[in-house]
């Protein structure tokens, strides 16, 4: 039979003060009082600097990613006090890592994908976006995915990896617009006056810039028409005002200057090429030309 | 016969409108049920609506809350609220060592101030004539601005300048050896005032010495009154950013030889 000595919390507290606990728990709290407030500050502090190197959403994403990495410093640091054998978790962190890669290797593909994005900076938060046939408006650039708010209100995830492999077009990087439209009028009419007449509907629509002077390209003989390409300036902001409009106007100018807009014919030969087609009239055989 | 100037003080009690004319904009001012009305008509309804003495029911209305006993407004030329660009009738070679003048022409914005609550504020402005958009700079990066139709004169004819087009001179003087191709001016109206000279508005006088280095570009210095016989005139509205006597910014008059595109 043995016998259990008797705990007497007076000792207890001697050789609790006596060993090296007291120290290592003044040190950890030390540690987190210090260092937690520091990383949290200095990742502040960061994401303003980064922010001007990655623009808005970028800098706050790496600063995000700092901050982590500085929490789990501290934490591992403060864990260290207490004997904690890092050595062995990292260790053991080999070998499962292995295991979890595999696993993951999608997740940590969007990850890297994700940071190449920050770096390059294709878009901002509130730029619109074409990506993959999904055209929105930025709205989060994250660590794994970018969000996207489509114009029919709509949010579509987009993972960073799809951004890195497919072609992405940034509609609204620039402050100026080309809206191109195109346009046929019948063979009938003179070239040089629609061309006028183009240029003028440009002239005179007030979202259209000066500069760069509208672009008015004769593009060819069409199988039922003279076709057109008016190229029109403006800004981003103005691109669908003058999308709408232009071609109203084209069409307001055509009427009133008396420019036919044709649709798709054809015109049949009875076997001679410039003979015209026999019509019966009734019993009466006529050609077009009686 | 002596015209009332259109930059007078105004009243109009409750219940009572007026129709100013200023170029191609007509303003329609309705003081009623403690609100500032403005319209805006182009000149032909403007006259139909002085003619028949009556408001029509399908103006479309900007409003101002206003106090009970707020009766007083005035409306004041400024200059447009983005850089004007302004082109010489046919582009000009200016020689080394030589001097040009320019009068231009820029369209007034019409600004109106009215009490409010007993203290008098600008509810809004609007362009005398309508000015077309222009960009300046390259297409991923620049400037919106006016393209203005009244393009860069040698002299000035009092007669053939328009009521509410602002006068506006430019000096610029060829220091260097190279002949400079001068196709366009770029007016950043930031340190420009208006002046009343007789029944016309003028702006303070700019000089431009262009020298051998492009980054002298920016050597504007800028008088505080208008040019020749119009240095008399009274300032009618100061600059937005004040007369500065020397800008060193380059977004002042800093491409006036409006060769950035050809770069």
């Amino acid at each position: 039979m043995t016998m259990i000595p008797k705990l007497d919390p007076k000792d207890l507290w001697i050789s609790f003060m006596e060993s090296d606990t007291p120290g290592h728990l003044m040190r950890a709290v030390f540690i987190a009082l210090v260092g937690l407030p520091l990383v949290a500050l200095g990742s502040r502090v960061l994401a303003r600097i980064l922010r001007a190197r990655f623009g808005d959403q970028g800098g706050r994403l790496l600063a995000r990613i700092l901050r982590y990495a500085g929490f789990i410093i501290v934490c591992v640091t403060i864990l260290q006090q207490f004997g904690f054998n890092l050595a062995a978790v990292l260790g053991a962190a080999g070998v499962a890592g292995v295991a979890i890669g595999f696993a993951s290797q999608t997740s940590l593909s969007n990850l890297i994908s994700g940071l190449f994005i920050v770096g390059e900076r294709p878009f901002e938060k509130g730029d619109v976006v074409e990506i993959a046939g999904i055209t929105g408006i930025v709205e989060e650039i994250g660590l794994m995915a970018l969000t996207v708010r489509t114009f029919d209100n709509r949010s579509v995830r987009i993972p960073n990896e799809t951004l890195v492999k497919t072609n992405v077009t940034t509609v609204t990087r620039y402050p100026i617009r080309r809206v191109d439209t195109e346009v046929g009028v019948a063979y009938d009419e003179s070239i040089a006056k629609v061309m006028e007449v183009l240029r003028k509907v440009a002239e005179d629509h007030p979202h259209v810039l000066d500069e760069p002077a509208p672009l008015v390209v004769f593009t060819g003989f069409g199988d039922s028409s003279l076709n057109f390409l008016l190229g029109t300036w403006g800004v981003k902001e103005d691109y669908l005002t003058v999308k709408n409009e232009i071609p109203l106007k084209i069409k307001e100018a055509f009427d009133r200057e008396g420019i036919e807009i044709p649709f798709p014919h054809l015109v049949l030969a009875s076997g001679k090429a410039m003979q015209a087609i026999p019509v019966d009239m009734g019993g009466v055989l006529k050609t077009e030309a009686e | 016969m002596s015209f009332p100037s259109p930059w007078h003080e105004r009243t109009l009690e409750d219940g009572e409108w007026l129709c100013a004319d200023f170029a191609d904009l007509c303003m329609v001012v309705h003081s009623t049920m403690e609100e500032w009305r403005v319209a805006t008509v182009d000149g032909e309804r403007g006259q139909r609506i002085k003619s028949t003495g009556r408001l029509p029911e399908d103006l479309e209305w900007e409003r101002w809350d206003r106090g009970v006993k707020d009766r007083k407004l005035a409306f004041r030329p400024v200059f447009p609220d983005r850089p004007v660009i302004v082109r010489p009738r046919s582009p000009l070679h200016l020689s080394p060592r030589a001097k040009a003048l320019f009068y231009v022409g820029i369209p007034a914005r019409i600004e109106l101030s009215a009490d409010l609550e007993g203290t008098r504020r600008v509810l809004s402005s609007w362009p005398s004539v309508r000015l077309s958009n222009s960009w300046h700079g390259l297409p991923t990066a620049g400037q919106l601005c006016y393209a203005s139709r009244t393009q860069a004169r040698r002299r000035y004819v009092t007669d053939e300048w328009k009521a509410f087009d602002i006068a506006t001179t430019v000096e610029i003087s060829n220091q260097s050896e190279k002949t400079l191709p001068f196709e366009r001016l770029f007016f950043e109206t930031d340190h420009l005032a208006i002046f009343l000279h007789g029944s016309k508005l003028w702006s303070n006088h700019a000089r431009i010495r262009i020298t051998e280095a492009d980054e002298e570009l920016n050597g504007v210095v800028f008088s505080a009154k208008p040019y020749g016989d119009a240095s008399d005139a009274g300032l009618l509205s100061a600059a937005r950013r004040g007369i500065v006597r020397r800008s060193f910014l380059r977004a002042a008059f800093s491409t006036v030889l409006g060769t950035f595109q050809d770069d």
